[in-house]
């Protein structure tokens, strides 16, 4: 295992907030906001501190993590309160792929309305940032069926803030981040980009679009047998 | 002073104006959702009678352990709203068997408030999976 210093930009999608379906249910900008409040007031607090909410909602979990709720690096009863990204978009959209579809895949008749998701970049810095790739249990700690070796090296290490472990869902492995830490990341996101994720029934595949078909962001069919 | 200068007018916690918006969200998710008043009643964890008088009074509980559930149930529409523009899809995860949850997650919702509880959690966790 290497530990080294580690600074760059990560990237993450997630949902786009602004289209609240809260605005289904009132008339009024009034009753929006307020209805808004009244959900958020059930909700746990955002962490102290300056960090955008494209940031800070990772941090906004119970902690301790219900068993049920465990996830790579997130042991059962282990602290819920974590960050994912991804060195590269394409390893994102593999990762967002995979939990998107497994919504879908059982499904009678899944719809093709298109679902917008803001993919996004943050500075992360950390001096001490665990890169597992060279690990010789490296397969166990990235399955895509297994987290408990995770668990364990979590237990195992727990001044451990912030870890660099391959995609399992990603074909050519790109590097995924995981930090406990907020404070590895800067307090605003750098680039939103606006993008449309699509079902396509015949391949069962998410087809990720960005909205303003900027030429930038080329068009990608990700299979569920590429990343389940 | 300007012309344009606007007074924005803010719902206060607590109010029967709240309360009024409150009640009016919950009985759009039961339309939007499909929902017989028996089922909707189900999910609130009330009876028929309370959820009459409800629509009768045009207004619920927005404090409370009533009120708990009722915030678990708008949380749980804009979560899966999040997750799915369609109604229609947001129906067929309710009540299609889930290969994680291992039932229809509307069934689970139903049988007991812990069930309505780990349903929402179960979406605010799925939501925040994946890089």
């Amino acid at each position: 295992m290497s530990v080294a210093p580690i600074d760059t930009d990560v990237w993450r999608m997630v949902e786009v907030e602004a289209n609240s379906q809260s605005r289904l249910l009132t008339d009024t900008q009034e009753e929006y906001d307020f209805l808004e409040r009244y959900i958020d007031s059930g909700k746990p607090p955002y962490p102290l501190g300056k960090h955008h909410f494209l940031i800070s909602t990772a941090f906004r979990y119970e902690a301790p993590t219900p068993p049920e709720y465990a996830a790579r690096f997130k042991p059962p009863e282990g602290d819920s309160r974590a960050f994912y990204a991804s060195l590269q978009p394409r390893t994102t959209f593999h990762e967002v792929a995979f939990h998107w579809l497994r919504e879908r895949l059982h499904l009678p008749n899944p719809s093709q309305t298109p679902e917008p998701r803001t993919l996004f970049s943050v500075r992360f810095r950390d001096r001490n940032a665990y890169d597992i790739r060279t690990e010789p249990n490296n397969a166990e700690l990235t399955s895509r069926y297994e987290h408990s070796a995770s668990w364990q090296f979590i237990r195992s290490h727990p001044d451990v803030n912030s870890i660099l472990y391959p995609s399992c869902r990603c074909p050519d492995r790109g590097v995924n981040v995981f930090t406990r830490d907020i404070a590895t990341l800067d307090q605003n996101p750098k680039a939103l980009v606006p993008f449309l994720l699509i079902f396509r029934p015949p391949s069962q595949a998410c087809y990720i679009v960005s909205a303003h078909q900027d030429p930038r962001w080329p068009s990608l069919a990700i299979p569920w047998s590429e990343v389940g | 002073m300007s012309a344009f200068t606007t007074h924005q007018h803010q719902i206060h916690d607590g109010s029967p104006e709240a309360k009024g918006v409150v009640c009016k969200a919950l009985f759009k998710i039961s339309a939007l959702w499909n929902l017989t008043d028996t089922k909707f009643a189900d999910l609130l964890h009330v009876d028929k009678s309370t959820l009459s008088t409800w629509r009768k009074k045009g207004m619920v509980p927005i404090s409370g352990s009533q009120a708990e559930i009722n915030k678990t149930v708008l949380a749980l529409h804009r979560s899966l709203g999040s997750m799915f523009r369609s109604s229609a899809d947001q129906i067929a995860w309710l009540m299609t068997p889930h290969p994680t949850i291992k039932r229809a997650p509307f069934e689970v919702a139903t049988e007991s408030l812990e069930g309505l509880f780990k349903i929402r959690r179960y979406v605010d966790y799925v939501r925040g999976r994946g890089a």
